[in-house]
């Protein structure tokens, strides 16, 4: 009873252990601090890449592969796998305003995308936000508008079947077609247009997106063998209906999407009707082949409570089955999970969580040492006390349990309030922020650098209890030096000290 | 002489200090019959207070024994050596010795919490502050029981340390110098004390180098280089 006595009373009564516990509580909340920035930082990484991209994908030659219809049909037979959709992936150029920059460019079924991944929620304009401007010079009366304003609420802004009838019937829209021809319409991911950016609190301008501006895709077509064939290389014109933010810069920057189709179409992959065997000189002969569809990829969603990479091992064994039955040559696609598939980003944002999670870690033994330091102090000034104590009965066990118990104490007040400190810290973060820049003008964070527009603010609390047992153990660990030595006095020269 | 409550034989300490080497105590014998109060004599430097620590069970002779009621202190182990300074012995230094971060009362009751676990110590909590306060009473510090040391005078702190040493009624009271660092006046007050509480039965041994405090007692033995070389009748009337 006496040690919890004095535990509290030198507690309340004494400077050094409050440095101690000033100590240990910094530390603790420097760690979750960095724990729950980083960690914040990586959980974004994770689902910001997980946008867009399926859980697994089947990644083939960019010039496609034959018989991905089939292939799907048999993936998608796979109790591992919900659903998928067949996807064309290449390289373009995108030429705005006579501006050509280099993107990548998708081919796929919005309507299965948005099942499989979802897309809707990474649309960065709503129809209102689009509509607005468009007041200024229609009335919102008009048919124009009310046309506009049906195709701005459609269920998917892209309607994959503009493109033929465009080709079928030019006049179709004629009331449009001046302003807003019947193009294939397209998504391009924010950061595409390279006159978008963010300000400085991270918000980007509706003014200078390319929202609802025609722009033109460029693409090589290539032969079933990944050559350029005879083909010249694709142009089509485009409109820009919508921008999508995934928050993944390496997305953002350099994604467009467009219907599965009419990709399809520009790059010849479609199932097509050729001569082969023609005379070169004469141009005569010849014997009509068909030609099968092709496309590069599949995106696959697992089953609900599928391990990502369970399904990916079922999915690459149904692919090595898949072209062993039907012999077919060339490397067969790839299974890759949406972790493979962002690797490099989501390693290095892991990497260096781990990194200054070690770092801090380490620089959390200071609060062991300055614990023992700190005690070590304590004990010298108590050992009259220490002395007195043995005199009145006190047992050797009993000092030490003391002193571990007063380390325990100091370990708890200390975590506990750096867990305090830190999580008001770290759900204040974008505010406290808010406030350093108002006053100095100077951004811990800068939005237009990175690509979220808030810092990670969530605390992790199972990896904060950690962090808490961890400085308590740590405490105690500090004590325990100080607390042998305590014990180890005897209480005659512990009483003559001075 | 009734059977001695404690009993010390051929008692040797030797002490290193530096290459020197101190033989503070050379062969000493005493004993100390229940309800005795004896002083031991001697200068500074004559062991009288090593001697004390020994019958106290505060530290180990190189030699010899100290019986407490017939049973070798030196062979009990260490827990029970711990017990018999809390219960059957209480010590009053010359430099007090409280405890700073206590009040006056926690400083008593702190001697019955020794011993006691947190969950026994509910238990006898109310009888042992009850006790603690009528000792202090009894010592005169009805008013100072929530003082802290650094606010009580010299003569109080003892009176506090007096209060300490009996709050688990021990057998022996062991007081090392108790008036040492006192001026003559509460010198003479915290003797007075002393003398009351041998009045009313209780068993002391006094160290001190002032023979006028030693001659107070029932019985003085004298310490001169770590032996006694006088052991007079007693010489309080």
């Amino acid at each position: 009873m006496y040690k919890l006595l004095l535990i509290l009373k030198y507690l309340r009564r004494k400077l050094a252990p409050l440095f101690a516990a000033v100590a240990v509580m910094l530390c603790t909340a420097m760690v979750i601090i960095v724990m729950s920035v980083m960690g914040g930082f990586l959980d974004e990484f994770r689902r910001s890449a997980k946008n867009l991209t399926g859980d697994v994908i089947v990644e083939g030659p960019l010039q496609g592969f034959a018989g991905y219809e089939e292939l799907l049909g048999r993936i998608e037979s796979l109790p591992e796998i919900e659903q998928g959709t067949p996807v064309i992936e290449t390289f373009g150029l995108i030429n705005f305003r006579d501006n050509a920059k280099p993107v990548r460019i998708q081919g796929v079924d919005l309507a299965d995308l948005e099942q499989i991944v979802g897309y809707k929620h990474t649309l960065v304009w709503t129809p209102d936000e689009l509509l607005a401007p468009m007041r200024e010079f229609m009335s919102p009366d008009s048919d124009s508008y009310k046309r506009l304003e049906t195709i701005l609420r459609r269920e998917h802004p892209v309607d994959p079947t503009l493109a033929d009838r465009a080709e079928g019937n030019p006049a179709a829209d004629a009331a449009l077609a001046d302003r807003f021809p019947p193009r294939p319409e397209m998504l391009i991911g924010i950061e595409v247009n390279p006159y978008q950016y963010r300000d400085e609190t991270g918000a980007y301008s509706l003014e200078r997106s390319w929202a609802m501006a025609p722009a033109v895709l460029t693409v090589v077509p290539l032969t079933s063998s990944g050559t350029v064939g005879t083909q010249r290389e694709q142009r089509q014109d485009f409109v820009v209906v919508n921008e999508f933010k995934s928050g993944l810069y390496d997305i953002d920057g350099s994604y467009v999407f467009v219907p599965f189709g009419t990709l399809q179409r520009m790059l010849a992959m479609e199932e097509r009707t050729v001569l082969e065997g023609v005379d070169p000189e004469t141009g005569l002969g010849g014997t009509e082949v068909t030609k099968p569809g092709r496309a590069n990829r599949l995106v696959l969603k697992a089953a609900p409570g599928i391990d990502v990479n369970d399904a990916r091992a079922a999915v690459q064994e149904t692919i090595g089955l898949f072209y062993a039955e039907r012999d077919l040559l060339g490397a067969p696609p790839r299974a890759l999970t949406w972790e493979d598939v962002h690797g490099q980003i989501l390693g290095a944002v892991q990497n260096e969580k781990g990194l200054v999670t070690f770092l801090f870690g380490v620089i959390g033994i200071v609060a062991v040492v300055m614990v023992a330091t700190t005690f070590y102090m304590i004990v010298l000034e108590k050992t009259r006390d220490i002395g007195v104590l043995r005199a009145i009965g006190a047992s050797r066990l009993g000092i030490m349990q003391m002193f571990l118990g007063y380390g325990l104490a100091i370990g708890i007040v200390g975590s506990v309030l750096g867990l305090v400190i830190a999580a008001a810290i770290v759900t204040n973060l974008n505010e406290i922020q808010e406030l350093i820049a108002a006053t100095t003008g100077w951004r811990m964070w800068n939005p237009q650098t990175y690509f979220f527009d808030r810092i990670p603010d969530r605390v992790n609390y199972t990896e904060a209890g950690r962090v808490v047992v961890g400085a308590i153990v740590s405490s105690v660990i500090g004590a325990t030096l100080p607390a042998l030595l305590a014990a180890r006095l005897k209480p005659v020269e512990a009483l003559r000290y001075e | 002489m009734s059977e001695p409550i404690l009993e010390a034989r051929g008692l040797n300490k030797h002490y290193r200090m530096g290459s020197s080497d101190l033989h503070v105590l050379r062969g000493v014998d005493v004993e100390l019959a229940p309800g005795e109060m004896l002083a031991i004599l001697g200068r500074s430097g004559s062991g009288k207070s090593t001697l004390l620590h020994l019958l106290g069970g505060l530290d180990r002779p190189d030699s010899g024994t100290v019986d407490f009621n017939g049973q070798n202190l030196f062979r009990l182990a260490g827990g029970k050596l711990d017990r018999y300074r809390n219960r059957h012995v209480g010590f009053v230094f010359q430099f007090y010795h409280l405890l700073p971060e206590l009040s006056a009362l926690e400083n008593v009751t702190i001697g019955a919490m020794l011993g006691r676990s947190v969950l026994g110590w509910p238990g006898v909590k109310k009888k042992v502050s009850e006790r603690a306060k009528t000792l202090l009473e009894r010592v005169g510090l009805a008013e100072r029981m929530k003082h802290r040391p650094a606010k009580l005078s010299g003569g109080e702190r003892q009176r506090v340390a007096i209060a300490r040493a009996l709050i688990n009624e021990p057998d022996v009271l062991l007081a090392d110098e108790p008036t040492g660092n006192l001026d003559i006046e509460t010198g003479g007050s915290i003797l007075e004390l002393f003398h009351e509480l041998h009045d009313e039965g209780q068993t002391m041994v006094l160290v001190t180098h002032d023979e006028k405090v030693a001659n107070a007692a029932d019985r003085v033995v004298t310490l001169e280089r770590g032996k006694l070389v006088r052991e007079p009748a007693g010489s309080r009337g």
